[in-house]
């Protein structure tokens, strides 16, 4: 059926089925678009060439082109010269042995599946040779034409489907760089911004303090300056959110009300001009949590919001510091209560969220609280917000986290 | 009159640092990149008492530039000035005396300016 054109003794012999010489068989259990799929045999054993031969003339020989070669030189000769679909690989060649040679084409034609061809005792050799990035093995004597199909077809469709998921791999690479990109120029471009935005406006209050006609005016001035502050508070929050992604910060002991205290005096420095009123019931000194600098980003959003977002005369906030102790596990619950806007049930749970879901948006309020929620996740702790007069939402906002206690 | 040397790349924020920092009493020296503020800072023969740096500048970025500026006199107290906070630890680590990050309030540059000078004359007079 097939002429043997070359002696193999050659190196650079190879047998072709030729196309002409073969009737068209109608194939079965084969979808591969109808095209001819080019098979590369490296094997050295002539039975075995023989053998496969007959095995591709039984499922049709009008479908396959093959090409073999007696060694690997001579394998890797005939990739660079043409296209192949499929490589069949012996692991005891003349002039490479063992998982030496798939490595070898691996790292050559990483595109093009390879199957293995080994006898009965190099099972172990052969499951060790898919683990290295072959798409199967065929055990010699025990290969029919059904299972070399079977393996081809599915060898072919395998190295497809890994093919693009490398390429969607590449593509969520490109985008991950490009979104660290658009991070760093937000970063960096944007605070050098507000950096002359604010000193240029607070060099012209220095100026306009001298000045009787602009003494009046000092507001305008304020709220620029204060617009500053939440900008780069958003700059800084996407930064940090994508530190925590990237898992980026390490972890230590902490003194939470420590934290607490810094973040508190911070808050009323920021909103000097507003009257706040904000308690703590208990300073508890002692109590420790495993957590990092992000921590006081938690306390500063929330109590951020509890300010901004309250369009009463005078702004509370009543801060609630408890332990509780279940199942010899020790939490610390601290709870925010603000007489703030408030916040619909629709929203208790989308508010921490945000970033997370496409196209989703929360009005006013920023990145703080998917933030807050992703540091504490972090700490394997627990956070979600209550009406503070349950019912009632527009009476204010109870936030209330869940931490473990460090002992 | 204390001086001090700023070095930033944008030419707004290094004029508004000037008038800011003149009406504050200090005497300013300006360079627009690292390598020009090396080169200054060589020929001074009065060195300033403050160096503001930042960071990426298009010669020779802040780091670099302290780096021959702490070489050149290791007594130097550098002041960096970034809106990137990656760079924090290691302008730390070759000497600077504070990390400021961008943006910050005058209020807090001239009071970290005080602080160091301060500082720097108690162990003077020690």
């Amino acid at each position: 059926m097939f002429k043997i054109k070359n002696h193999r003794k050659n190196e650079q012999s190879m047998v072709e089925l030729s196309e002409q010489e073969i009737k068209p068989v109608n194939l079965k259990n084969h979808n591969l678009d109808d095209k001819i799929i080019n098979i590369l045999l490296i094997e050295d054993n002539p039975g075995d060439i023989r053998l496969i031969q007959e095995l591709l003339r039984e499922i049709g020989n009008e479908k396959f082109k093959l090409v073999y070669q007696e060694n690997l030189k001579g394998g890797i000769k005939n990739l660079n010269k043409s296209k192949f679909h499929v490589i069949l690989l012996d692991l005891t060649l003349p002039d490479s042995l063992g998982l030496d040679s798939l490595k070898f084409l691996l790292a050559r034609v990483s595109s093009i599946p390879i199957i293995i061809l080994t006898g009965t005792d190099d099972q172990t050799l052969a499951i060790e040779a898919v683990k290295s990035g072959a798409q199967d093995y065929l055990i010699k004597g025990k290969v029919n034409e059904d299972l070399l199909e079977r393996s081809k077809f599915y060898s072919i469709e395998r190295q497809n489907v890994m093919e693009k998921l490398k390429k969607s791999e590449k593509k969520f690479r490109i985008d991950f760089q490009r979104a660290s990109f658009y991070k760093d120029i937000l970063v960096y471009d944007m605070n050098n911004i507000l950096q002359g935005i604010i000193s240029g406006s607070q060099l012209f209050t220095q100026y306009a303090i001298n000045n009787k006609d602009l003494k009046d005016k000092f507001e305008v001035l304020e709220i620029i300056n204060d617009q500053v502050m939440p900008g780069a508070r958003l700059i800084s929050n996407v930064r940090k959110i994508s530190q925590l992604e990237k898992s980026e910060i390490s972890f230590y002991p902490i003194k939470l009300c420590d934290i607490l205290k810094t973040s508190i005096r911070g808050i009323k420095n920021m909103f000097h001009i507003r009257n706040i009123n904000l308690k703590v019931n208990s300073m508890k000194k002692r109590i420790s949590v495993h957590a990092n600098e992000l921590l006081k980003e938690i306390f500063d959003n929330i109590m951020i919001n509890a300010v901004r977002h309250n369009i009463k005369q005078n702004a509370e906030i009543r801060i609630s510091i408890s332990i509780l102790n279940e199942n010899s596990k020790s939490n610390i619950k601290m709870e925010f209560i603000d007489n703030g806007n408030g916040i619909e049930d629709s929203m208790k749970e989308a508010i921490f969220q945000r970033g997370n879901k496409e196209e989703q948006y929360i009005s006013g309020m920023g990145l703080g609280l998917s933030l807050v929620a992703k540091i504490v996740k972090s700490y394997n702790g627990k956070i979600w917000v209550e009406d503070r007069i349950r019912g009632d939402y527009t009476q204010g906002s109870n936030f209330v986290i869940i931490l473990p206690e460090l002992i | 009159m204390k001086s001090i040397l700023v070095v930033e790349d944008d030419i707004i924020i290094s004029l508004l640092y000037e008038k800011i920092l003149e009406s504050a009493g200090y005497h300013i020296i300006r360079a627009h990149n690292g390598m020009e503020a090396v080169e200054k800072f060589r020929l001074l023969q009065v060195k300033p008492d403050i160096i503001l740096m930042d960071h990426r500048m298009p010669v020779k970025n802040g780091i670099e530039a302290s780096k021959e500026i702490m070489a050149i006199n290791k007594n130097s107290k550098i002041i960096f000035l970034s809106a990137d906070p990656k760079v924090q630890k290691e302008a730390l680590s070759i000497g600077a005396v504070h990390f400021l990050e961008k943006p910050f309030s005058i209020k807090t540059l001239i009071r970290i300016i005080k602080e160091k000078l301060e500082f720097s004359s108690y162990i003077e007079a020690a």
